[in-house]
């Protein structure tokens, strides 16, 4: 059939679905909640049965599945933490899932604790993830017959594809595709990128900010690219802003974990981020459990409607974020401001105040040849520079440095500095992050 | 409009409320409607050469499978890439019935593409009187299906309202709770009453009075005597928005009897056996469009070259989806009005009129009228019948009409009378007329299956298009 396309099943699935989700998002925000809670009430009942888990949990808080169809009675359920999973173990787990929902997958998602977490994904949340892995396509843009490239957090070597692989590639005339991995010396992935000429580079953006560095000091430049797709680490105003100007680039971000897919878009109108009401009900909520007003920045509280699988139901996965008002794009998905990482990137006072620090990191290279740093809160009152420099420093840089730094977060902490060659070490995942905090919290948080 | 209707559907996976997610057939049958609901908006010349991309790969596979296809090619000296444009498909001479019943298995493809098949038989006795078997591919019913969604979208038919079906072949008046696939599946759907089509006039008018339906699916010779009952017997039915209409001419002296008398609107559709629903009525301007991502269309005058807008000229047809059976400039019998672009918007081509394909009622002396079940597959199980007509002429006698393959026996005849008798519910004389090629057609070409001569009591034109 040249015309129209026919579809077998799993992609005409999609097709369905991504069509349905083009008219869901423009649904008015109350009628998409009604419609989440009626989803939550079908998820709990199935886990209540299921889970054994999740039937504890629903019994200790006095609740049936009935009772989360509403904002009060959900709020009556303690909110899951990745301990909590961990610690759950097998009885976890729903026990028989919907034939429809089969088969299951295995998603291992790391932490910054060394501790994985394994979460059974369902069919059903993989058609989800690809429906909305098209929703973004459409919303940024992308040119599906361009060139697209990707560093890639599992990939041991160099991939190069004719086409984009299925789903997409079975959809659409997609065109080629090159994935370097993120072990990749950053010299050579900016060689291989610039023979490559992408229009599309899909990208951590600690990554991105590395190759952007790459490009502006060597003098090269991916003359073809048009959009950058970051992922998976917090996106940072600098790191968008200087990879935007120095391409001349579109840049979009979502946020998504190996729990619950994409939970959230960045939305191509407003630039906040959308969440995927289809498949995550969020809530945003402060030091006190109680929802955050738009504005509020809060702990970010995720449920998936579609995963029958693996009751993840008030989970929160440790990330902070800031609850937005509606959009002016006009769709009816929720939108978050801002979504700031996890807790352990959080600044702690000696006097116990905790923020997410400013480290104007724009303003380092002016004092000193630094090619990278993190900044780590290893005790209390001191802050660790770990940096990769092109130079030597000298004591009068050092000294101008930590100035600037405990100027940046408002507090005379003591400073050391550590140096590495090359790079860096990345945490699990090989994600990067620009400032950690290593001091003993509960509920610690875990990759993006 | 297939858009708002598609919003509504339900998802076949269990525990997922929201959104609706479906699987398997469903799946293939509402991707497919949602890339009707765009393509209907491509611009005529787009679309055109979508369909002639289509008929390329469709002969490609034809040529190789169906030895009788391969030999209307090899004698037009054709090959599948001269299908390509409508001036190398115009010498491909047309496909009659005739040569499809004459063919016998050297018609259909031998074997079909991955992802096509099951394949079913349609047994289509078609309105020129010669039956022939089509096989339709799973591809080719998914489109049927597509199209009717389309139908009931066009027609802005109330899917949770009550339907009421007259139809062919049905032991009886049954009520089912919903539709029946694949709609219930989709939506929540009102019952559906389902009558056979020979049922007596007073009685058809009772029962669906009784059901009080929103919705009619009927023929228009049924149509118009239910009318004329209810007119006549004061018979209302209160609840009745909307009349669809199918399979036979829907005459404007039918139709305007119909929405002056029931105050509802009437929506046609074009379809046959063979090519499932071909053209659908516009739900803007009234204009027939074809369906034309299943089904290409060309209109031909009396030398087979092109009408032009406002001519009439025969119905040519080529299914574009059917890879079981190659029905590839497969001439209908039908005639119709090519029109201008549709005021709509929509690139679909345009029939300004269908002609063609009109059947009477059937009158029994005791006064009885019904539209007849012929039983036509079943006669050439009986004799060698190659065409067949069945006339009225006067009050108890059926005169039947026939080409055969070689003379009847006694028995024959004998067999084929008492199957007449017995599938029009009465014992009619029946006489024979054997034809040596064809069958005399009427004026315009038209050919009628059955034919009532007797005069209208009522005053009405019945059935006369």
């Amino acid at each position: 059939m040249a015309w129209p396309p026919v579809l077998g099943a799993p992609l005409a699935s999609l097709a369905v679905l991504a069509r349905e989700m083009e008219r869901s998002q423009w649904l008015p925000q109350a009628e998409i909640e009604a419609r989440q809670r009626r989803q939550l009430v079908a998820v709990a009942t199935h886990a209540a049965a299921e889970s054994h888990y999740f039937a504890r949990r629903l019994a200790s808080a006095g609740l049936v599945p009935s009772d989360l169809g509403t904002p009060e009675g959900l709020h009556r359920l303690p909110v899951l933490g990745r301990r909590d999973i961990q610690q759950a173990g097998a009885s976890f787990f729903c026990r028989t899932v919907p034939e429809s929902h089969r088969p299951l997958s295995e998603s291992r998602s790391t932490g910054s604790t060394g501790h994985p977490i394994t979460v059974q994904r369902t069919a059903v949340s993989q058609l989800l993830w690809s429906a909305i892995n098209l929703r973004s396509h459409l919303w940024w843009g992308r040119n599906l017959a361009g060139r697209c490239a990707y560093i890639g957090v599992y990939l041991e070597l160099l991939a190069r594809q004719p086409h984009w692989g299925p789903p997409m590639g079975r959809l659409f005339e997609t065109g080629p595709l090159l994935g370097i991995p993120i072990t990749t010396d950053i010299a050579e992935q900016v060689r291989l990128l610039a023979e490559f000429d992408p229009d599309t580079l899909v990208v951590y953006p600690n990554n991105l900010d590395a190759i952007r560095r790459h490009c502006q000091r060597s003098g090269s430049s991916l003359s073809g690219l048009r959009l950058i797709l970051t992922m998976a680490e917090a996106l940072t105003p600098e790191i968008r802003t200087a990879a935007a100007d120095f391409f001349q680039a579109r840049v979009f971000d979502c946020y998504s974990s190996g729990e619950l897919g994409v939970a959230a878009l960045e939305c191509p109108e407003s630039g906040l981020y959308h969440v995927m009401a289809e498949t995550v009900l969020a809530e945003v909520l402060d030091e006190a459990g109680a929802p955050c007003a738009p504005g509020g920045m809060g702990r970010l509280v995720l449920t998936d409607l579609s995963n029958f699988a693996t009751p993840l139901i008030r989970y929160e996965p440790g990330d902070y974020a800031e609850l937005a008002g509606p959009c002016p794009c006009g769709r009816g998905l929720p939108a978050l401001a801002r979504i700031l990482g996890r807790s352990r990137n959080i600044l702690r006072l000696p006097d116990g105040r905790r923020f997410w620090p400013r480290l104007n990191p724009i303003r380092y290279r002016d004092l000193a040849p630094i090619a990278e740093y993190q900044i780590v809160q290893s005790e209390p009152d001191l802050l660790e520079m770990k940096l990769v420099v092109e130079s030597p420093l000298t004591a009068k840089q050092e000294a101008d440095l930590a100035d600037l730094l405990r100027q940046a977060v408002g507090h005379p902490f003591r400073i050391a500095f550590t140096y590495y060659e090359g790079e860096i070490p990345r945490g699990p995942g090989r994600k990067f992050e620009e400032f950690l905090c290593l001091l003993p919290e509960e509920g610690e948080g875990q990759s993006r | 409009m297939t858009e708002s209707l598609l919003s509504g559907i339900r998802g076949n996976i269990a525990g997922m409320a929201w959104p609706a997610l479906l699987t398997g057939p469903l799946a293939s049958l509402v991707a497919l409607a949602g890339e009707l609901e765009a393509s209907q908006w491509l611009p005529p010349a787009e679309i055109e050469s979508r369909q002639y991309r289509q008929l390329v790969a469709l002969a490609a596979h034809a040529v190789a499978e169906s030895p009788q296809f391969a030999r209307r090619m090899a004698e037009a000296g054709l090959a599948p890439a001269d299908l390509g444009s409508p001036v190398g498909l115009r010498r491909l001479p047309v496909l009659k019935r005739r040569e499809i019943q004459q063919s016998g298995a050297s018609f259909y493809c031998r074997k079909i593409p991955e992802g096509h098949g099951p394949i079913r038989e349609t047994r289509t006795s078609g309105s020129t009187g010669e039956p022939v078997v089509i096989r339709r591919s799973a591809v080719s019913q998914l489109f049927w299906r597509a199209i009717s969604l389309r139908f009931h979208a066009w027609s802005r038919r109330n899917l949770a309202g009550r339907c009421t079906s007259i139809r062919a072949n049905l032991p009886g008046v049954l009520v089912q709770p919903d539709w029946g696939p694949p709609i219930s599946r989709l939506f929540e759907t009102g019952p559906l009453q389902s009558i056979p089509s020979n049922t007596d006039v007073p009685e058809l008018a009772r029962t669906i009075a009784a059901f009080d339906p929103d919705s009619l699916v009927i023929m228009p010779s049924t149509l118009d005597a239910l009318r004329r009952h209810c007119a006549r017997n004061g018979v209302t039915i209160p609840g009745l928005r909307l009349i669809l209409t199918m399979s036979e001419t829907l005459t404007p002296p039918v139709r305007a009897g119909a929405e002056s008398h029931f105050q509802v609107r009437v929506v046609d559709c074009y379809s046959s056996g063979e090519l499932g629903i071909a053209a659908l009525q516009c739900p803007e301007s009234g204009l027939y469009h074809l369906m034309s991502e299943t089904i290409l269309m060309e209109l031909l005058d009396e030398e087979g070259k092109p009408c032009r807008p406002g001519d009439t000229g025969r119905l040519v047809l080529t299914d574009l989806s059917n890879f079981a059976s190659p029905l590839i400039r497969y001439d209908t019998g039908d005639y119709g009005e090519l029109g201008g672009a549709c005021p709509c918007g929509r690139g679909l081509p345009v029939l300004s009129r269908i002609r063609g394909r009109v059947r009477n009622l059937l009158r029994r002396p005791d006064g009885q009228r019904y539209w007849p079940r012929l039983e036509v597959d079943f006669y050439r199980e009986l004799a060698p019948v190659i065409e067949h007509q069945i006339i009225q002429r006067e009050a108890d006698l059926l005169e039947m009409r026939l080409v055969v393959e070689r003379p009847l026996t006694e028995k024959q005849e004998t067999d084929l009378a008492e199957l007449l008798r017995h599938a029009v519910s009465y014992p009619f004389r029946i006489a024979f007329t054997y034809y040596q090629r064809e069958i005399p057609r009427g004026p315009g070409g038209k050919f009628e299956e059955f034919l009532c001569l007797l005069p209208d009591d009522a005053g009405g034109e019945a059935g006369k298009g």
